[in-house]
């Protein structure tokens, strides 16, 4: 037993002059047990869904672990999030959503007042939840991981100038729908 | 801008939107794993089946190497019948729309007796003696050959003398057809050659069979002070249809 990285690893074996280094199954469960709430809620916030951000994160912690079997990880968590938004950004883009799910969030159920749970936070997540699957996972990682678009561009492994131009049209397109119901608002 | 951004943090960072834990996630991550791995498995199966299948169905289309005639069938007998050039060259399978079966048989090849003087034969079934008129229609065919597009030489043509088709070069229509004289237009068996020409009579008897042989028409093109200039146009006729099948 070897630590690499900041994780322990086991050498299985000598391939040519190098060490093949591959971390164990129960490292990597070690790994999903403090990431999991992390990554859950990363999903959450990509998806806008509680079943779709479960979906997506055991998709893409069942691919990590095929590939954690393989090779050694440095950074499992990002690595686990780089298929998640990849996979998001797949999936969502091949499926039409005819209907678009909004929930309120888990924790709101016990306010009483109606009024009071429709606050301003909901009303830009309903907003972003209107946005395309590309245009969203660019708005997430840049406000809500605080990444950089050199950054997004290669979690996402596109341009940055397409990250510039996604981000744009996103918070164009928010401002858009944003704006009518800051009106009404006022009006009140 | 900097105002909706701040709104956009507070709605993606709000506490009020957290997910429950799942209690023992492992299992469920294996399970997904497996079922990933299992997924991967077929297709990749699925694929390789699919390669292995058009491999062979392009090896299978490919001519038969080591004889001299591609895709031939074993002897004259018209039951051992294959394709001759079916997909090979582009050249119109067995059955194709426009070249029915009956009309267009596969090729068979040609007798060991042949000593190679013949590379395909046409099959023996549905061949009738051509009848008095197939002067004009030989001919037509051979002004056909000489002028036409490859589509109307195939349909002129058994398929014993398609490989040959398939390796001739047809471009625009040339505008007028031969202007050569025609020495010989009769059945086969009655053509009798001078001055050392080789008779295609005997070639195709002892290729083709007598009963083919029988049943050719043979048209002799060219000047009758240059026999080694002559052309030779051998025509089978099935079922009414005048064919080509052998040119010397």
């Amino acid at each position: 037993m070897t630590t690499c990285g900041g994780l322990s690893a086991v050498i299985v074996g000598v391939v040519g002059k190098s060490l093949v280094l591959v971390a164990s199954e129960d490292q990597f469960a070690e790994f999903v047990a403090g990431a999991l709430p992390r990554l859950l809620r990363f999903g959450y916030v990509l998806t806008g869904d509680v079943a779709s951000a479960e979906d997506l994160v055991q998709t893409a912690l069942g691919r990590s672990l095929r590939a954690w079997r393989l090779r050694r990880i440095d950074d499992p968590q990002a690595f686990v999030k780089r298929v998640m938004v990849n996979s998001y950004a797949t999936w969502y883009r091949s499926h039409l959503r005819w209907e678009v799910v909004i929930p309120e969030p888990l924790n709101s159920l016990t306010h009483e007042n109606h009024a009071e749970r429709i606050d301003e936070r909901d009303v830009v997540w309903r907003a972003l939840s209107k946005l395309p699957s590309r245009q969203r996972a660019v708005i997430v990682l840049r406000y809500y991981e605080d990444l950089s678009e050199h950054d997004i561009a290669d979690v996402m492994g596109i341009s940055v100038g397409t990250v510039k131009s996604q981000s744009a049209r996103a918070l164009r397109r928010l401002a858009d729908v944003l704006a009518p119901i800051e009106v009404t608002r006022r009006g009140d | 801008m900097s105002d909706l951004e701040d709104r956009i943090r507070a709605a993606l960072n709000d506490p009020r939107r957290e997910i429950p834990v799942w209690p023992d996630p492992m299992p469920r991550i294996r399970r997904v794993a497996r079922r990933q791995t299992l997924k991967l498995v077929l297709t990749s199966a699925i694929v390789a089946v699919v390669a292995v299948i058009g491999v062979a169905a392009f090896v299978k289309s490919l001519p038969a190497a080591g004889n001299g005639s591609p895709g031939l069938s074993g002897g004259p007998s018209p039951k051992a019948t294959r394709p001759a050039t079916s997909g090979v060259d582009g050249l119109p399978a067995v059955g194709a729309p426009g070249y029915p079966a009956a009309i267009y048989p596969p090729a068979v090849r040609p007798r060991p007796a042949g000593a190679g003087a013949v590379t395909a034969c046409p099959a023996p079934i549905g061949l009738v003696r051509p009848p008095s008129s197939a002067r004009a229609t030989a001919i037509a065919l051979i002004d056909l050959w000489e002028t036409g597009d490859r589509a109307a030489a195939l349909r002129a043509a058994d398929r014993a003398i398609w490989p040959v088709i398939a390796l001739r070069t047809y471009r625009a229509p040339k505008p007028r057809p031969t202007t050569e004289p025609i020495l010989y237009a009769g059945p086969l068996k009655a053509a009798h050659r001078n001055f050392g020409v080789p008779n295609p009579s005997a070639w195709i008897s002892s290729s083709c069979g007598a009963a083919t042989a029988e049943r050719s028409y043979l048209v002799v093109t060219g000047s009758q002070n240059e026999p080694a200039l002559q052309g030779d146009w051998v025509f089978a006729d099935r079922a009414g249809h005048l064919l080509l099948y052998f040119r010397y």
